[in-house]
């Protein structure tokens, strides 16, 4: 059985006063914000890896953060924001741990990122035409960097690859990129 | 359009991260509860204590690590009164040098005891308030006692050789208590196999107290803790050990009670 949720409508304000109500050691708005919480994260979490056993020790380590955290939280921004950059780095800290075996030739990295969540970012405009020129292997590490925000070595992590990879893909991306849209 | 343009684009999923999930999101309600049971068992889970941190750390198992450090013997109040014992014994003594040499035999003659004495409490359900718990655990009884022994042998052991280390003078009889610490030891764990732990070990320590005592007065000190000694703990220690692995069904049987 499954329940589809519509994404919850972000009230900062609210999210705020959980995010202060957990600092204070309330269970209660830790659940209300996993509840509000799990089911995206989850999503974007699976789309960067396909072992959902790691997706749920990352989601369940990002709650646990969140819970001894959250005390000296300073509001910036939307509170997704906080709770994403925690996730995406609690999975890249399981990655670390438990190395994916040598990444298949079969399935793209990030293929469902690039396919679901660059979109949104760039939608059917010039930008996403000159992204969606770029080779498969150099949109995932646009996608890893620019997207997720994440640092060479994290990147690096998240794709199975040397950091060294990354750095010359990402040049070479953003060099292709400035041709396309110029 | 600059890569400027692109940059910032790519950056809105940074600010609203939960909008790029998409327009709904698909949660199996199992996998969500159980996730949220598995953050709530962590957070209500006892914090490991420094010990287990550090053993942890250096590679033991999860699963040993709680057998050690519920080690009644390891207890802090338990360390902190034998190590005020030792500094006792050490600085009570003379500081010139006919009492130098008392203070030395006063340390060689306590040493052995006191892994004597760890191991001793380390096991058994006159001292151990998880003794009953560890009967009904399926765990094997002679691991249980050698984990706690070694364990309590091993830090006791650590804490007379830093204090040999911080004796002003005495050289390597300063250690001289080593071999006898080990052959007391092994023998009260092979004995624990057929006696209570606490008899046994109150029993190879009577009879450490009336060698030392009888061969201190026949001997000099360097003499008392000379060659002879050291061969025969380390016979000891040996026979012990033997005694020990071949007595271990014994053991088990004796827990079964």
């Amino acid at each position: 059985m499954t329940l589809v949720t519509p994404v919850p409508p972000a009230h900062a304000a609210d999210d705020v006063d959980i995010i202060r109500r957990i600092g204070r050691g309330d269970r209660g708005a830790l659940e209300q914000l996993y509840d509000d919480n799990a089911g995206w994260l989850t999503v974007r979490l699976s789309r960067r890896c396909g072992n959902p056993e790691l997706v749920d020790t990352a989601l369940q380590d990002t709650f646990l953060t969140i819970w001894k955290k959250a005390s000296r939280y300073q509001p910036t921004g939307d509170v997704g924001a906080w709770i994403w950059t925690i996730a995406i780095r609690r999975l890249i800290d399981q990655l670390r741990k438990h190395p994916p075996p040598s990444p298949t030739a079969a399935i793209a990295p990030l293929a469902d990122v690039i396919d679901q969540e660059v979109p949104l970012a760039l939608g059917h405009t010039e930008l996403g035409e000159a992204f969606a020129s770029l080779d498969p292997e150099l949109q995932a590490v646009m996608a890893a960097t620019a997207l997720d925000g994440l640092t060479n070595s994290e990147a690096a992590d998240l794709l199975g690859i040397p950091t060294g990879t990354v750095k010359s893909r990402l040049s070479r991306a953003r060099l292709m990129l400035k041709e396309q849209l110029r | 359009m600059t890569m400027q343009e692109f940059d910032k684009a790519m950056t809105r999923c940074g600010e609203v991260p939960r909008l790029f999930a998409g327009p709904s999101v698909v949660t199996d309600p199992t996998r969500h509860s159980a996730n949220f049971a598995a953050i709530k068992a962590e957070i209500d889970a006892p914090k490991p204590g420094l010990l287990a941190r550090v053993l942890l750390r250096v590679g033991v198992s999860e699963d040993t690590v709680p057998l050690v450090t519920a080690t009644p013997a390891l207890r802090r109040s338990w360390i902190a009164s034998v190590g005020l014992a030792m500094l006792f014994a050490l600085t009570s003594a003379g500081s010139n040098t006919s009492e130098g040499a008392d203070r030395i035999v006063v340390f060689l003659t306590l040493a052995p005891l006191l892994p004597l004495a760890g191991v001793a409490l380390a096991f058994g359900p006159k001292v151990d308030p998880t003794y009953e718990v560890a009967l009904a655990a399926p765990i094997d009884g002679f691991r249980l006692f050698l984990i706690r022994a070694m364990t309590v042998l091993g830090g006791s052991t650590l804490g007379l050789l830093i204090m040999s280390a911080l004796m002003p003078s005495g050289g390597l009889q300063r250690i001289a208590w080593l071999l006898p610490a080990l052959a007391t030891t092994s023998l009260a764990m092979a004995l624990s196999t057929r006696f209570d732990p606490l008899m046994a070990a109150a029993g190879v320590g009577a009879v450490w107290l009336l060698i030392v005592t009888m061969s201190v007065s026949a001997s000099s000190v360097a003499d008392a803790f000379g060659p002879v000694m050291q061969v025969a703990s380390a016979a000891i220690a040996s026979a012990g050990a033997i005694a020990l692995g071949q007595r271990r069904r014994r053991l088990d049987i004796a827990s079964d009670r």
